[in-house]
């Protein structure tokens, strides 16, 4: 369950990556939003489809929102006082304000069906019907994304403005309409990552859920490759297993000492060594 | 002069808060003047803030050894994090940084403990404060620090200079983590314990939104940004429960609007 939904959000962080070249820190509101949005309309008695297609709507809106006033001004600069780095000062201002606004008004809705508070524990691992749903679902928008990537004109573009952004103009394709539209694409797959949280546990905590989930996607990030879509996808689940399986091996479970070991090795030892990540060579323009 | 004193010590939360994130903004400062974005720097002062506290309070140390002590082990951190993540290019530095940081805030966090008798006064927090910007001063015309400086411009005509990036890095990440040490050692000593809520996203925003509101050309812009930030609340005391939404949004509009920060705006305004 975890690595099927830390890999839709590394999936979408990398797809971000691929098109505009920086990492969007804000990725994550799309996923908050989702999870927030689903419950909020089953709260209201909307059918669950209603729920689940105005969740990734408003995750993928949220997510081209942010991308205009927070990351588009800074792809428009020219380089300048601080280069690569005002794309990723602005998407963590973005990110900042979403995580105040929702700590400082207690924007979380009731939880539905009476479900258990959402926590995240690195033992979870017990599994009934809806966490067979999500596997399910997980792996299906997953192999979906993929193969949107590697067979349709859309994936084809993506593939493009990733390559080579001026020749990708030259040949026709609106830059800036394809990164909205890969934006919007990865926020909504952001978007079910949450409501499947959402809807797997009854509960979605904005910040409880959310700012962990994001660590594992970076993990996941830095593992695959921050270009490469299968890359993140593969890094993802190593993270979860990294995650959840001390707590299957050892007879006391996972300690935290053990996941900050496994931590600490993503993100400080593998940039030093792969700094395109493990599966660079499987780059977006290549996928 | 009693007027200036009285107002002081009424609003000794502001100007204590004032100088605590200037020294927080200029460690974040250090290491963007090296090229590199840190995320990370509230985990050295919760190093500084964790090693002072438990020295001063346990051990018995004087507060000024214990201060040093913690400073130097926030060093070490940031030496031994350097040793990696020097090489790294500019996103991944951020995102590791980043990343850490966040994890720090919810793994590393201990319990509220220490309790000392005598905590500092706040002077001494613009004592330091004055110390380590001429210190930085000093550096950005040393010959190291304008090596720095060509490095964060363009690595590669620094590399291609005969000055080793990564070492410059290195340098700028010790001395970022030192700097941030010296203000959790203060923070912890100003409160007399340690508390692992001085030490989260939100302190982690406002010392990035000092240098970012302040501008990032210069290492007086941390130093006015922090400023700015402390007055706000101040002026308009209805906003100042909902501080980390300011500051967040304060980073956003600079980052986007004016990324040169106050210091360009003054610096245009003085040459008109």
């Amino acid at each position: 369950v975890w690595g099927g939904i830390i890999a839709l959000l590394a999936f979408g962080y990398s797809l971000i990556c691929g098109v505009t070249g920086t990492v969007n820190l804000a990725h994550p509101v799309s996923m908050g939003i989702g999870g927030w949005i689903v419950l909020l309309l089953l709260d209201r008695g909307h059918p669950i489809w209603y729920a689940v297609i105005g969740a990734i709507v408003a995750g993928g809106t949220a997510g081209v929102i942010i991308d205009r006033i927070a990351l588009w001004p800074g792809r428009a600069r020219p380089a300048g006082w601080l280069g690569s780095n005002v794309s990723i000062v602005s998407s963590f201002a973005a990110l900042a304000l979403w995580a105040a606004l929702t700590s400082h008004y207690h924007w979380q809705p009731h939880s539905v069906t009476g479900a258990n508070r959402f926590e995240l524990h690195f033992s979870l691992l017990g599994f009934d019907l809806n966490r067979r749903f999500a596997v399910g679902a997980c792996g299906f928008v997953a192999v979906a994304g993929l193969l949107l990537l590697r067979f349709t004109r859309l994936g084809l573009a993506f593939r493009a403005v990733a390559s080579n952004v001026m020749a990708a103009r030259a040949a026709g394709v609106d830059s800036e309409l394809t990164i909205a539209t890969a934006t919007f694409v990865a926020s909504a797959f952001g978007a079910i990552a949450g409501l499947l949280i959402a809807l797997s546990e009854g509960y979605f905590g904005a910040q409880s859920v959310v700012m962990p989930i994001q660590v594992m996607a970076l993990a996941g990030l830095v593992l695959g490759g921050f270009r490469s879509p299968v890359g993140t996808v593969v890094g993802a689940y190593v993270v979860a297993a990294a995650l959840v399986l001390p707590a299957l091996l050892s007879p006391k479970g996972g300690s935290t000492e053990t996941a900050i070991g496994g931590f600490l090795i993503a993100f400080a030892i593998l940039p030093r060594f792969f700094p395109r990540g493990l599966f660079s060579r499987q780059s977006l323009r290549t996928s | 002069v009693t007027a200036l004193a009285h107002w002081l010590v009424v609003h000794r939360e502001f100007v204590d808060g004032v100088g605590i994130d200037a020294l927080m903004g200029l460690s974040v400062w250090i290491v963007l003047a090296c090229g590199r974005l840190s995320l990370c720097n509230y985990l050295f002062a919760f190093v500084g803030a964790l090693v002072t506290i438990d020295l001063a309070s346990i051990e018995h140390w004087p507060i000024v050894f214990a201060a040093v002590a913690g400073a130097l082990s926030a060093a070490l951190c940031g030496l031994l994090l350097g040793l990696v993540l020097a090489p790294v290019a500019r996103v991944p530095f951020a995102v590791a940084t980043f990343a850490l940081g966040l994890m720090a805030q919810y793994f590393l966090a201990p319990t509220k403990f220490g309790g000392i008798a005598h905590t500092v006064p706040p002077a001494s927090i613009y004592i330091v404060l004055l110390f380590v910007t001429a210190v930085v001063w000093l550096f950005t015309k040393s010959r190291t620090g304008l090596a720095s400086a060509a490095a964060a411009l363009d690595e590669r005509a620094a590399a291609s200079l005969g000055y080793n990036v990564e070492r410059l890095r290195l340098i700028a990440l010790t001395k970022g983590a030192f700097v941030a040490g010296i203000a959790g050692s203060l923070i912890a000593l100003h409160r007399g314990s340690f508390d692992p809520a001085d030490f989260g996203f939100d302190q982690n925003v406002r010392a990035l939104a000092a240098v970012v509101v302040g501008g990032t050309g210069s290492f007086i812009g941390p130093l006015l940004g922090a400023a700015l930030l402390g007055a706000i609340p101040l002026a308009v005391p209805s906003i100042a429960s909902s501080r980390a939404i300011l500051d967040a949004a304060l980073l956003l509009a600079f980052s986007i609007a004016l990324p040169g920060g106050l210091a360009s705006l003054l610096v245009k305004v003085w040459r008109r």
